[in-house]
């Protein structure tokens, strides 16, 4: 395994037992985070992101069960260890930053004392806790620390709230951290902060961070890597320039043409249809049903992930040497002109 | 540009809240003074982040809370005075809502068709009238006719939202108050929603007044945009003006934040921070909307204004 390999799952598969049948959420998922990067994931709701992550965090719920697949951290198979082993891991090893920061927090407990909690678990006196809780959150930009580490979490914003929630994850001094979705919540001009704060933090902790969102504007801002997802598989992933300047698979392409940048006058290209079902998934390509650039065979049998360069992989049968030459869009052709033009400017 | 008619007249409309008790009434001014207008066909987009009061200008203006002071001009009727019957009735054949959640605000015991023809019902239409409007209805919003007799846990979220459109469109209203129709949608589904309500607007001749606080999206879909920060509004302009020289503190602060999909350009980005007291200085003279070129308005005192106008020459 490739030393700077920090945490890697291989052909995760996860299903739900639920009424009407099993829910396949995640089928066949695959990636490695490397040490001191950020990896987003990229999907709609549904896509298997959230559950690919809670799996590698060990939070499935009850009815989750894992089909297939390992995850490697440390040496050991998390999909393997037993609960008082995970315990461990979760919490001190790896952080989890959630979407909503008032449901993540116990609303009759002081602040101060659940940064502390994680502290007095892995060791420290209560005084000793209390000094590095403040620190803390001194650390994640809360002012007046002092004061607020005697406050409840009603008694906070949602951008001071999810800083909290950061400020627990950190407790832990974990070397992953996770963010489901941490400013889908929040205001942009406080998601703009709180982006800029988990950047900060990363670069002095030399955090590997797993980024989970549906906005591409987020993603651009904060991943060196991309996973884009789609009914519950990898499609496409690469570095941020190679997803967003020469994306490889129709669903990439048709995520980034399908929303409004601020220069866009066209009528919008929407995909078509609605995520597929997931109790009996399409044969072949998922999105076959929505691409417009399907081929015959994107209906009947699963395309294989070609290889573009060491970084950029996409499953895509248009990649196949037997393929017609398609060309992405010529909308989104000329939006990454723009892009790139703008990148220039800048 | 010639002057065109407007359809909808808000003066410095307020809107506060009361709560808590005798001692420590807590008085929360939501929309302070906010006077705008929006003309007949033009798409207004109101921006703001949560709290800015922009969901409740929009609410004010429909009735569902009573203004506190100022008036509402629709088709140059006041419609901010007393509720009567006959005002009522007015308001409902003319401003139609979508809302944000698209689960919440449509009832789960009633039938697509129950939903979407209750507007025409009310109104006396015969039963076999309103089930041809809502079958129509249901084929211009891109739903069929089987879809009538479900209910609403049955569909999407996008789906959803297309029955909140329908039902909003059914009584065709004059102008429509979408407040965050799309922000509870799904990235590949939010291009369907606007592309639709773009169709509708241009086929049935919308006015629509658009509350968002996806500046992108807002900007795609608006003509004018005003923005609001603490009850107030700021900054009124021309979306392509608005953006390509904001001018209010906030408005810049605002468009500084929005993360771009632009790996390229998100990486060197540069946020302003908008802190009232340091980027104004109201001592001396009080701040007032001021129009610094045609159709740009900024909330503004009289030196700021001057120095406005030098900027943008």
């Amino acid at each position: 395994m490739d030393n700077d390999v920090i945490l890697s799952v291989k052909d995760l598969r996860v299903s739900f037992r639920a009424y009407g049948g099993m829910v396949q959420a995640v089928r066949g998922v695959s990636f490695d985070l490397r040490r001191g990067e950020t990896l987003a994931i990229v999907g709609e709701s549904g896509s298997g992101k959230s559950v690919s992550t809670k799996a590698v965090m060990g939070i499935l719920p009850p009815n989750a069960v894992i089909d297939e697949g390992s995850i490697l951290y440390g040496g050991e198979d998390l999909t393997k260890v037993d609960e008082a082993r995970m315990h461990e891991i979760r919490g001190h090893r790896i952080g989890l930053v959630f979407q909503d920061p008032l449901s993540a927090l116990n609303p009759i407990m002081k602040v101060g004392k659940q940064i502390m909690e994680v502290l007095v678990r892995r060791g420290l006196g209560k005084k000793e806790a209390y000094d590095r809780a403040l620190q803390l959150m001194r650390d994640v930009g809360i002012p007046e620390a002092e004061r607020r580490i005697e406050q409840y979490p009603f008694q906070f914003s949602g951008g001071m709230r999810q800083r909290i929630v950061i400020a627990i994850a950190l407790a832990g001094d974990p070397e992953i951290l996770i963010c489901d979705e941490p400013t889908t919540a929040l205001d942009v001009t406080v998601q703009a902060k709180i982006l800029e704060l988990i950047n900060t933090i990363k670069e002095e902790r030399n955090l590997s961070v797993i980024f989970i969102t549906h906005d591409l504007g987020v993603v651009a801002q904060m991943a060196d890597r991309i996973a884009v997802m789609y009914a519950g598989k990898i499609v496409e992933t690469g570095t941020a320039e190679e997803i967003f300047f020469e994306p490889a698979h129709p669903y990439t392409w048709a995520l980034l043409s399908s929303m409004p940048d601020l220069e866009t006058k066209e009528r919008l290209t929407a995909i078509p249809g609605a995520p597929p079902n997931m109790i009996a998934p399409p044969k072949g390509d998922a999105f076959a049903a929505r691409n417009r650039y399907a081929l015959a065979i994107d209906f009947k049998q699963e395309p294989p992930t070609f290889r573009l360069s060491d970084t950029h992989l996409a499953a895509t049968w248009l990649l196949h040497p037997s393929a017609p030459c398609v060309e992405m869009p010529a909308e989104l052709k000329e939006r990454i002109r723009r892009m790139k033009e703008a990148g220039n400017r800048a | 540009m010639p002057e065109q008619e407007n359809i909808l007249e808000v003066s410095h409309l307020s809107q506060t809240f009361v709560s808590g008790h005798r001692g420590n009434r807590i008085v929360v001014k939501a929309v302070d003074d906010v006077s705008f207008s929006v003309r007949k066909a033009e798409t207004f987009g109101l921006v703001g982040e949560s709290g800015c009061g922009k969901t409740t200008t929009g609410r004010t203006i429909i009735r569902l809370y009573d203004p506190t002071s100022g008036t509402v001009r629709f088709g140059g009727r006041v419609i901010s005075g007393k509720m009567t019957r006959e005002l009522s009735r007015y308001l409902a054949e003319n401003i139609a809502m979508i809302f944000q959640d698209p689960i919440e605000s449509l009832n789960p015991r009633m039938t697509i068709e129950e939903i979407i023809g209750e507007g025409l019902l009310l109104r006396g239409v015969s039963r076999a009238r309103v089930h041809d409007a809502v079958v129509e209805m249901l084929h211009k919003v891109g739903l069929t006719e089987e879809h009538a007799t479900r209910y609403p846990h049955e569909f999407s979220g996008g789906q959803r939202q297309r029955i909140g459109i329908a039902r909003a469109m059914i009584v065709r209203p004059k102008m429509i108050i979408a407040d965050e129709p799309v922000s509870a949608l799904d990235v590949s589904i939010q291009a369907q929603v606007i592309n639709l309500l773009n169709d509708l607007k241009e086929e049935m001749g919308l006015t629509i007044l658009f509350i968002a606080h996806n500046l992108s999206v807002v900007k795609y879909f608006s003509d004018r945009i005003g923005v609001m920060y603490y009850g107030k509004l700021v900054e009124v302009a021309k979306s392509d003006d608005l953006y390509a020289k904001p001018l209010h503190p906030y408005t810049r602060a605002l468009l500084s934040a929005i993360p771009q999909p632009n790996p390229l350009t998100e990486r060197k980005r540069q946020r302003i921070d908008y802190v009232p007291e340091r980027d104004h200085d109201y001592s001396a003279e009080k701040p007032e909307m001021r129009e610094i070129e045609p159709e740009h308005f900024v909330y503004c005192s009289e030196s700021e204004w001057q120095a406005y106008r030098r900027q943008v020459g």
